[in-house]
């Protein structure tokens, strides 16, 4: 039996676990469908849509719709740690059409910050109330990296003066599943450049428990929701790759389906940023692009409704969902090779002819002191 | 007829040793051009498009990357294992004091150059670096090779090679790695080719031809 | 006897804000601390980075005001540098910078700032009927405010009520008596919380079209934009003026007709017609409309007085960390100022909540600095933009103001308050929604025989360069400033909106607009305290922006001493 057959079958146990549960609304979906017009046709296509997406063969889109319907009974906290809020910014332009907010109070969305009307005191108590009731059923998404130096005091949460780090510990505790959304909950992120002056490190690090990374500064909302779906149909976590990334997203370089991938095996390189190559939309190799380098799915599902993705733009990828990627991919505009090598002002190639050039300096001292040297004696 | 032989002719190079060496040469020479290609293409792109630069390039340097590593696996098999073992005899010299002292002050001009087996303790372990670094760079290709190629042996090799990319902490540092070695080898092509004109020239004997021929020349009455 | 009431977290901003008052027995704010709990050291992080790098990571200080933080590092860079950017990149930004406004302003509006207004339980009770002629009240053209949409709406949301779990909605201050709107206002608004949501997603491929993602867009690079074939296809053009279109009709038939009926609403609530208490404000040129020529102004104003605007004079710029959790002897200016991170913790004492830990007042209580223009303290963001475009005579800006103050019978003073601080921010929506075209167009003229995106720096790493991105984000001005040195980033600083309007008390004793904007406020009920929260809102917070480190200069980090305890 293929895996995707017994991927089904447990697609299917985990929905019918789901209904024994008891409903969160009284109405169900598919009443509420049809009171905002969406038919079950529109339905049935966005299912299909979102089980493509997830790379899943078409038979489980019957299983993605039932899982929409019964997803509701799924409670979500977001938590946000150090972080910007892109995350969030990301999350919210969810695109699948009039399907967004129907997400939004599908899921049930407990503690989310930046959405949530709940304010100070209140706002804790929804969070030490969801934790409470929905102990172990509960998925926890967190945004941002945890600050560890100091024992977390560069971040405090709550009335309560809890550090991120106690907060994320208590509330990794309960929770059916912990996605880490974004390369700071993944891995730290930009405040864990070097020197990482706060201790920031991923959730992972933290936790002890397996833990989803969604790479991307910030993930595409596809990779986000597409996620969490995955979780609602399947009840477990999706299968992941080398940095416990879900393959169904991370399974593929940046460089293996980018548009320009024929122009890089044809040679035809950007010099520079405006000249003829970029208007032509050349390779943009040479002005830095880490593409080859980064596992996403951005050439395929871009980002904002399939506007548009960095090397669209003409820059290249600066490797936004690998682990520590701002000091290994820097400088961001130029190929690994030609990077300034970190407190040595110089590239590594510029230091290997220079080292080759003394070793054959050398060479050449050494030949002309054997020429005066004295002969051997036999 | 003829004066008597002043000079032995000895056997030291088996025509395994020899044909892999100049394999390997020429591996390394092409590598490390279509190597520096890819890491910076500097060749401009034809006309046409028909052309696939850098496709054939990257060809090229994955059939020699192969033929590298093939080599590098064989050489360490035959270092152990050969039945002639002129080359497991210079591990004595490594483990001497003596020779290390004379291996070093022959090279500074000063006395002659003795050995148990082919090569000098200096040499012995220099060549047991590059062996390594040989390793390491191979690793490091299959490695790039397996998150490119994902059917056959990409597909072979995917398992091992991701926990390889994850333990070195993704796949830009896989690439920059196999980037430093690359000039590793360089830097030792050149000091090779140097050492072995120098002592062919300096201890009157034929080095640069023995890995051609196999034989080595030396003074019969030594 | 005073009680002291604490806020935290401050829900619905970017990033960690905490809030305390203590208010009277009539439950009067006497004293107010505005504080952020987080901080995360980008500016050291870029030390000793390509300056080239400098852009893309100094975005990430928000995900918010996205954009805002790239290009003014990036333009930071280009002034040290020297640079001069072709005139199609600098278009190209400012389309960018159009972008990011028509999104940020609709989100923060209904999605962050909307349900301080918006009573989404009253709402249910609304009739839909009346509710869709109510609309045309502020409009004669409403979206998404039919009888009919509106009824569906109601549905919707009585559905989700009914259940008794209301998700993002639960345990907030329905019902509070500051919620002025009537049953069939909050419908109309609540429709379009749930429209704009939509909109904003379009506003938002906007920013994506040139900027290749948003958030975090990764289009800049010193020295231009690489947008270029974007620029030059005809069809991703006209895609971003259908989708301009598509959100300004949105700005017009609902943002702008949705603050005209709170100013309708609310023209009597007492909590919202104070909140502006330090009347300086700040703001700088932005938005380009051809070569040279802005949008709108900058300059100073200071006391609320119109009639007189001065030019920044960036030398009076200082930053006090009396009560800040740094150390350092007296206020610096950015290029001078050390910071040494000194976190001193909680107090604890008693709250309306009972046994709290809360912030030190008389110590140091925040992560934010308090930067101060010529000692005082300024006020930055729309309305602040506004105010100065207004008294420079800027033509566009003085008829939009007018014809606001006119439609809603106001005079010129009520734009100095909590709701003139959010209408402000409406009206910049709307001139730039509309004066964005003429970027538009002015780019088209100028790429029929100019088609150059970009000149390449020059940086010699034998020189040191010193140089000033200075741009108004949605939250107000923005300055970032870089050192150069050997090439590479030898300090950096950024002097943020919400910095200056979130900062503690400084050592002279002033209070930083937030903390000022709350005094003197009644509240309903402390441990709910729905109108501070409202006032904090106006300024629309950013505290990830807001928390930074200044300057390295002379101080390493072996100078991190932070009590392990945190007491």
């Amino acid at each position: 039996m293929d895996t995707h057959a017994a991927l089904y079958e447990q697609g299917k146990a985990r929905l019918e676990a789901l209904r024994e549960l008891s409903p969160r609304h009284t109405e169900s979906l598919k009443q509420k469908m049809e009171q905002h017009g969406i038919t079950r046709r529109d339905f049935m296509k966005w299912s299909a849509a979102v089980t493509s997406m997830l790379a899943l063969p078409l038979p489980f889109s019957t299983l993605v719709a039932e899982a929409a319907e019964l997803s509701d009974r799924v409670p979500l906290i977001w938590l946000h740690m150090a972080e910007c809020t892109g995350c969030s910014e990301s999350l919210i332009r969810t695109d699948t059409p009039n399907l967004d907010s129907l997400i939004f109070d599908h899921i049930s969305l407990e503690y989310h910050e930046t959405l949530m009307a709940a304010a100070g005191w209140q706002a804790e108590e929804n969070l030490e109330h969801a934790l409470e009731q929905y102990k172990g059923n509960y998925l926890l998404a967190v945004e941002g990296a945890v600050p560890t130096a100091n024992n977390g005091a560069f971040l405090t949460v709550g009335c309560k003066g809890h550090t991120g780090l106690e907060i994320m510990h208590h509330a990794a505790e309960g929770a059916a599943g912990i996605i880490s959304v974004g390369t700071c909950a993944a891995f730290g992120g930009v405040q864990a450049a070097a020197p990482n002056p706060t201790g920031a490190v991923g959730v992972a690090e933290v936790v002890h428990k397996p833990v989803v990374n969604l790479g991307g500064c910030p993930p595409s909302e596809k990779n986000i929701v597409g996620t969490l779906m995955y979780f609602i149909m399947f009840g477990k976590l999706p299968a992941l790759d080398m940095f416990n990334r879900p393959k169904w997203a991370y399974g593929a370089r940046v460089h293996d389906n980018c548009e320009r991938r024929g122009r890089f095996d044809a040679g035809e390189f950007v010099e520079e940023f405006g000249d003829f190559g970029a208007k032509e939309g050349y390779c943009l190799y040479k002005v830095g692009c880490k593409g080859p380098y980064t596992y996403n799915n951005c050439p395929t599902e871009r980002f904002n409704h399939h506007t548009s993705w960095p090397v669209l733009a003409g820059h290249g990828c600066i490797g936004c969902s690998e682990p520590s990627f701002w000091d290994d991919m820097a400088d961001f505009e130029r190929p690994l090779g030609r990077q300034l090598l970190y407190g040595f002002d110089a590239t590594a190639d510029a230091v290997g002819a220079v080292i080759l050039g003394a070793a054959a300096v050398g060479v050449g001292a050494h030949a002309v002191v054997s020429v005066f040297a004295k002969p051997l004696e036999d | 007829m003829g004066k008597p032989a002043t000079h032995s002719r000895d056997y030291i190079f088996t025509p395994a040793i020899r044909i892999f060496h100049w394999l390997r040469a020429l591996a390394i020479l092409v590598l490390v051009i279509t190597g520096f290609y890819i890491s910076w293409p500097f060749l401009v792109a034809p006309e046409t498009n028909d052309t696939q630069v850098q496709s054939i390039l990257r060809f090229a340097h994955l059939v020699f990357g192969f033929v590298l590593t093939a080599i590098t696996f064989v050489r360490f098999y035959l270092f152990f294992f050969s039945r002639n073992d002129i080359e497991r005899r210079s591990f004595r010299d490594v483990m001497s004091i003596n020779s290390w002292i004379k291996n070093l002050k022959s090279y500074l001009w000063m006395g002659q150059l003795h050995k148990q087996g082919v090569y000098g303790p200096l040499q012995f372990m220099t060549y047991v670096a590059v062996s390594f670094m040989a390793l390491i760079i191979c690793i490091t290709g299959l490695v790039l090779y397996a998150n490119v190629y994902h059917l056959g042996m990409g597909g072979m090799m995917w398992d091992i090679s991701g926990w390889i990319t994850a333990q070195m902490g993704g796949l830009a540092w896989v690439r920059i790695i196999h980037h430093y070695l690359t000039w590793a080898f360089c830097i030792f092509v050149v000091i090779h080719v140097y050492m072995a004109v120098w002592c062919g020239i300096r201890f009157k004997h034929n080095s640069v031809d023995s890995i051609v021929s196999g034989y080595d020349y030396h003074k019969a009455d030594h | 006897m005073s009680k002291r009431v604490v806020i935290d977290p401050i829900t619905r901003i970017e990033g960690h804000l905490r809030v305390e008052v203590e208010v009277d027995e009539n439950n009067v704010v006497q004293k107010a601390w505005s504080s952020s709990t987080l901080w995360r050291g980008l500016e050291v992080i870029l030390k000793g980075r390509s300056p080239h790098d400098v852009g893309l990571l100094i975005q990430r200080i928000c995900g918010v005001c996205t954009y805002s933080h790239y290009r003014a590092g990036v333009e930071a860079v280009e002034d040290a540098l020297g640079t001069k950017i072709p005139l199609n990149a600098k278009y190209l930004r400012s389309l960018m910078q159009t972008s990011l406004y028509m999104h940020d302003h609709i989100v923060h509006f209904y999605h962050l700032h909307g349900l301080d207004w918006v009573d989404v339980v009253s709402a249910l009770s609304a009739d839909p009927a009346a509710a869709a002629q109510e609309a045309m009240k502020y409009t004669d053209k409403p979206i998404a405010a039919g009888e009919g949409e509106l009824r569906a709406v109601q549905e919707r949301v009585k559905g989700f009520v009914e259940t008794g779990k209301l998700g993002p909605f639960a345990n907030a201050y329905w019902g509070n008596g500051t919620y002025k709107f009537t049953p069939e206002q909050n419908l109309i608004a609540l429709s379009h919380y749930l429209k704009a949501l939509e909109v904003q997603r379009v506003a938002a491929e906007m920013l994506a079209i040139f900027g290749g993602k948003s958030p975090h867009p990764q289009s800049l690079v010193v020295g231009g934009v690489t947008a270029v074939r974007d620029m030059l296809s005809p069809a991703r053009l006209q895609e971003w003026k259908q989708k301009h279109a598509i959100v300004t009709d949105f700005i017009h038939r609902a943002y702008k007709a949705d603050i005209m009926m709170a100013a309708a609403a609310f023209g009597n609530e007492p909590s919202v017609l104070g909140g502006v208490a330090i009347k300086n404000f700040m703001a700088t040129n932005d938005f380009v409309l051809a070569d040279g020529e802005y949008m709108f102004d900058g300059g100073v104003i200071m006391n609320g007085d119109l009639t007189s605007v001065t030019d920044i004079d960036n030398d009076l710029i200082k930053e006090d960390v009396t009560h800040s959790w740094y150390k350092a002897d007296g206020a610096q200016h950015p290029y001078e100022g050390t910071t040494i991170p000194d976190y001193t913790g909680f107090v604890e004492r008693d709250t309306v909540y009972g046994k709290l830990p809360t912030l030190d007042g008389d110590g140091k209580y925040s992560w934010v600095k308090s930067p101060r223009y010529g000692d005082e303290p300024i006020e930055v963001g729309p309305l602040a933009s506004l105010l100065v475009s207004y008294a420079r005579g800027n033509k566009v800006v003085v008829k939009s103001v007018n014809e606001l103050l006119e439609a809603t019978g106001l005079p010129v003073e009520a734009l100095f308050t909590t709701l003139g601080r959010t209408a402000a921010r409406m009206l910049q929506t709307v001139i730039v929604a509309e004066e964005g075209l003429k970027t538009f167009d002015a780019m088209l003229l100028n790429m029929q025989t100019d088609e150059s995106t970009y000149v390449k720096p020059e940086i010699d790493s034998d020189k040191e360069y010193q140089g000033v991105g200075m741009i108004e984000a949605p939250r107000g001005m923005l300055s970032h400033w870089i050192r150069i040195k050997g090439g590479l980033v030898e300090n950096y600083q950024a002097v943020v909106p919400t910095t200056w309007n979130a900062g503690p008390v400084d050592a002279n004793g002033k209070m930083g607009p937030y903390e000022a904007s709350l005094i003197g406020l009644k509240l309903e009920d402390p441990t709910k305290p729905l109108e501070v929260i409202r006032i904090i809102h106006s300024f629309d917070p950013c505290m990830a922006c807001s928390v930074h480190v200044m300057d390295y200069k002379g101080a390493d980090l072996g100078e991190f001493r932070i009590n392990p305890n945190g007491q």
